[in-house]
């Protein structure tokens, strides 16, 4: 088969940010995959609540508001840096003050994974109490392990930014998990408005 | 960007560019040849990460366990063939139609149809490798582990036993202590990892890497059967990874989400299950209609008709697929109005399925049929297929389906819809890309062989459980007595295995066969359309020496005669492909796919252990999200080369 040279590509960049990255859209069907199962917990939680006369079971006190709102709001503020560092990532700017911002989103995110521990106590149930019980902390625990790796993930990218190599695929990668952080920050806020201000309607 | 200012198409410019000589040729391919060079042995085994090396284990991964699962309905007929029969007792009985049930769904069916999809689909989307070559790689092995497990099990008698859907309270803490139930949970957890990971491989794959000029609608129906199947992946998989994860809390930690003694909820488990259980199918189903066009195109030597109406039929079938799961809890109290529902959704789906049938009678119609092994196959759907539909549509009715509910109907139903309209097209689509994997061609007297007995085997044996249904035999019974009057017909279905069985055996005769006696293929034997065809068989490990230039929906038959309009400018001295634009394939960037590392066998292996652990202890999970971190901190973490990016941002930026 003979071949006609029709295209040539020799001059096209071999970087790109957002959708034109694939992988932007690995992390956006990440995002789809545990937004389901998110979502799937959800629909659990209230399909349970038809089992029990009052929701929260009897006996057990209505969970704190105080540390998950504090909780809520931490998350919503550690935006900000993420947003910032993606910004900065988008410009090229220099790797080290990527970094730093991403630091400042890591320490945020350590200070929701504690806080996580006092809203489990401010559950007032355990997982092995009662179906409620059982929804609550696995919503909990769930999201945890989504505060666990988002900040384990930005942690290493900016641990790239100050020590490695850098290249400025890393830059598309900073703006990506930015995506994702936005995700862990955003289901947090739907799965509190659920598990901690849904209940008291219910 | 205006389409054709991006891609000068041949009448746009007023000299035809020159054709490239066979000297620059050689020069490319020797370049790509040692770019692209797999490591030899078992090193190389074990890291490589060719989308090809990949898939080809992974079909023959998947073809392993039908055969075992195979072996298990054997042994399923052996037992029901005469009443009384003590071939097997009950507890091995119930392991074996559980681990049939879980090896066809689990490491059979959805896997050989992805692997499909990983061989072909960036061979016809005309790109170097899948978009995460890792990753891809990961998932095969997790894919293996999830089926040494089983088999690991169950030949340490701790094979599951409560279904392939393992029905709480039956698969609880309660009615099924021991290990068994939390085995299958386990294999879950491989195995939807898995197919996760296929899939997001397949979607980004296709949105980002094909050929420029294949926009939308041009792309070859098989990929898009894929794409489908990948978004109902994705939507679909994450209710078995809640659902069997409650499961598996429910019996190791004391969760409640099962036990109503708590307020937990059996029929919790019968929705989570069914909402990925029913699109499950297909999932299944999907890519086999896809390999059915690729078939009836290449068969017929003409564009299949439709086009659009079969895109759409096959998205319109993913989005019903999500609305009908609770036709499978018919027997459950249920609202009357719900009932209505997806009795109303559950037929439904036959619109969707009509439509493609008749755009394939329209192809061959106004076609040229050339009745080969691969074609016969396809026959061969159509008529199990259709028959499996009718049924589908008469247990969609409540009253019916109250009726046949667990009995063998309801067997012979989903085995002419799984056999009939997902392996038969499989089979096809054997016989059709042989040749492009191997280099051979398959014998197609044996061919024939192999059709005619599965085709008669199939109808001899579950033909006949339709009538057992209706005579009130019910699933799941390891035997019965000489006067309930079932004997005559499940000796029948027995024999009918037995031609089953010969047809695998002259299948596996003419695979190893025509490996070495075959007639070479060439490039492009049957004179199909999609851009497989237009590379050498087998192809080499950089897939096209050039990336092609689409100009149509089928490719090769809209180029030129003899020529093919080719992307030059590609780097050879590493992994380089090209991303496109997702709605017209519009060159944007060049992309480095990442090389060969053992880094996701690993994981596989680390990862893996811990979620054996967990069957034993909650501990696994904490011990296993460490050894995760640290392989994928290593995995991420860059790595100056020479290769690793242009010159200009090689440096340390700034």
């Amino acid at each position: 088969m003979k071949r006609r040279a029709v295209l040539d590509v020799a001059l096209l960049d071999d970087h790109s940010f957002s959708y034109r990255a694939p992988i932007w859209w690995g992390n956006l069907l990440m995002i789809f995959i545990e937004g389901a199962a998110f979502a799937l917990m959800v629909v659990t939680y209230y399909y349970l609540r038809r089992n029990f006369n009052t929701w929260p079971p009897e006996r057990t006190y209505l969970p704190d508001m105080g540390v998950s709102s504090i909780n809520v709001v931490l998350q919503l503020i550690s935006v900000a840096p993420m947003w910032y560092a993606a910004k900065l990532a988008f410009a090229h700017e220099p790797p080290e003050e990527v970094g730093r911002w991403l630091m400042l989103v890591v320490a945020f995110g350590i200070a929701a994974i504690i806080l996580r521990a006092f809203e489990l106590r401010g559950l007032h149930t355990r997982y092995d109490s009662n179906a409620y019980g059982s929804i609550t902390w696995m919503i909990l625990i769930t999201h945890l392990a989504h505060l666990i790796a988002g900040s384990l993930e930005t942690l290493l990218i900016a641990l790239v930014m100050f020590k490695g190599p850098v290249e400025r695929k890393h830059y598309t990668d900073t703006t990506v998990m930015a995506v994702y952080w936005y995700f862990v920050v955003g289901s947090w806020v739907a799965l509190w408005l659920v598990v901690f201000v849904s209940v008291r309607f219910i | 960007m205006a389409y054709s200012e991006a891609l000068p198409m041949r009448e746009d410019t007023p000299e035809p560019p020159p054709l490239i000589t066979v000297d620059v040729e050689n020069d490319v391919r020797a370049k790509l040849s040692a770019t692209w060079r797999e490591k030899s042995g078992l090193w190389g085994w074990l890291t490589s990460t060719n989308h090809k090396s990949i898939a080809k284990r992974y079909i023959i991964t998947a073809l392993i366990f039908f055969a075992l699962g195979g072996l298990e309905a054997g042994m399923i007929r052996m037992q029901l063939s005469r009443p009384e029969n003590r071939f097997v007792g009950p507890d091995l009985y119930n392991q074996i139609f559980t681990m049939h049930g879980s090896t066809m769904m689990f490491l059979f069916a959805v896997p050989v149809m992805e692997a499909v999809g990983l061989y072909l689909v960036p061979l016809m989307v005309g790109t170097r490798n899948v978009a995460f070559p890792r990753l891809n790689a990961l998932g095969y092995w997790m894919y293996l582990g999830g089926g040494v497990l089983l088999y690991a099990a169950f030949f340490m008698n701790t094979g599951p036993d409560a279904g392939w859907f393992a029905y709480v309270p039956l698969s609880g803490p309660q009615f099924t202590p021991g290990k068994r139930v939390d085995v299958w949970a386990q294999m879950i957890t491989f195995t939807e990892i898995a197919a996760l990971i296929g899939a997001v491989e397949i979607i980004t794959t296709v949105f980002k890497q094909r050929a420029p000029g294949m926009s939308l609608n041009r792309i070859p129906l098989f990929v898009w059967a894929e794409v489908i199947t990948s978004f109902m992946i994705i939507f679909a998989l994450p209710a078995i990874v809640i659902s069997s994860t409650m499961l598996a809390t429910d019996r190791l930690i004391d969760t409640h989400f099962f036990n109503p003694a708590e307020g937990g909820d059996a029929l919790l488990w019968q929705h989570l299950f069914w909402f990925f259980g029913h699109p499950e199918v297909y999932i299944i189903f999907i890519p086999a209609l896809g390999m059915v066009s690729s078939v009836v195109e290449t068969f017929t030597q003409r564009r299949i008709f439709g086009y659009p109406a079969m895109v759409l039929s096959m998205v319109s079938t993913a989005f019903l697929g999500f609305g009908l799961w609770v036709h499978h809890m018919f027997a459950t109290p249920l609202p009357q109005l719900g009932q209505s529902f997806f009795t109303a959704a559950s037929s439904a789906i036959s619109i969707p399925s009509g439509v493609q049938i008749f755009c394939w009678i329209a192809t061959i119609w106004s076609g040229r049929p050339r009745f080969t092994a691969s074609f016969m196959f396809v026959l061969g759907f159509f008529f199990l297929f259709i028959i499996g539909g009718l049924t589908g549509v008469m247990v969609a009715s409540v009253p019916y389906d109250l009726q046949v509910h667990d009995t063998f109907f309801v067997v012979a139903h989903f085995h002419y819809v799984l056999l009939g309209g997902a392996v038969f097209p499989l089979w096809a689509g054997f016989y059709l890309w042989y040749p492009k994997l191997t280099g051979r061609m398959l014998s197609e007297r044996l061919g024939k062989w192999n059709f005619w007995l599965f085709f008669i085997g199939m109808n001899v044996t579950f033909f006949p459980m339709h009538i057992l249904g209706l005579m009130g035999m019910p699933r799941r019974v390891y035997t019965y007595l000489p006067e309930m009057g079932w004997g005559g017909l499940n000796a029948l279905a027995s024999l009918g295995a037995v031609f089953i069985v010969a047809s695998g055996v002259v299948f596996v005769v003419n695979v190893f066969r025509s490996l070495s006696v075959g007639a070479p293929a060439g490039d492009n034997p049957w004179n199909a359309p999609t851009l497989e065809w237009a590379t050498s068989s087998p192809p080499p490990s950089y897939n096209h020496l050039f990336i092609p230039v689409v100009e149509g929906r089928d490719p090769l038959w809209d180029a030129a005669p003899g020529e093919l309009s080719v992307v030059t400018g590609l780097r050879t001295d590493r992994h380089e492909g090209l991303v496109t634009s997702i709605m017209d394939a519009i060159p944007e960037r060049r992309y480095e796919f990442k090389k060969e590392t053992i880094l996701p066998l690993l994981l596989a292996v680390f990862g893996g252990g811990s979620i054996v652990i967990a069957i034993f202890s909650p501990w696994g999970v904490t011990i296993g999200a460490i050894f995760t971190f640290i392989i994928l901190a290593c995995w991420f973490w860059p790595t100056i080369s020479p290769d690793s990016d242009t010159p200009l941002a090689r440096r340390r930026l700034p």
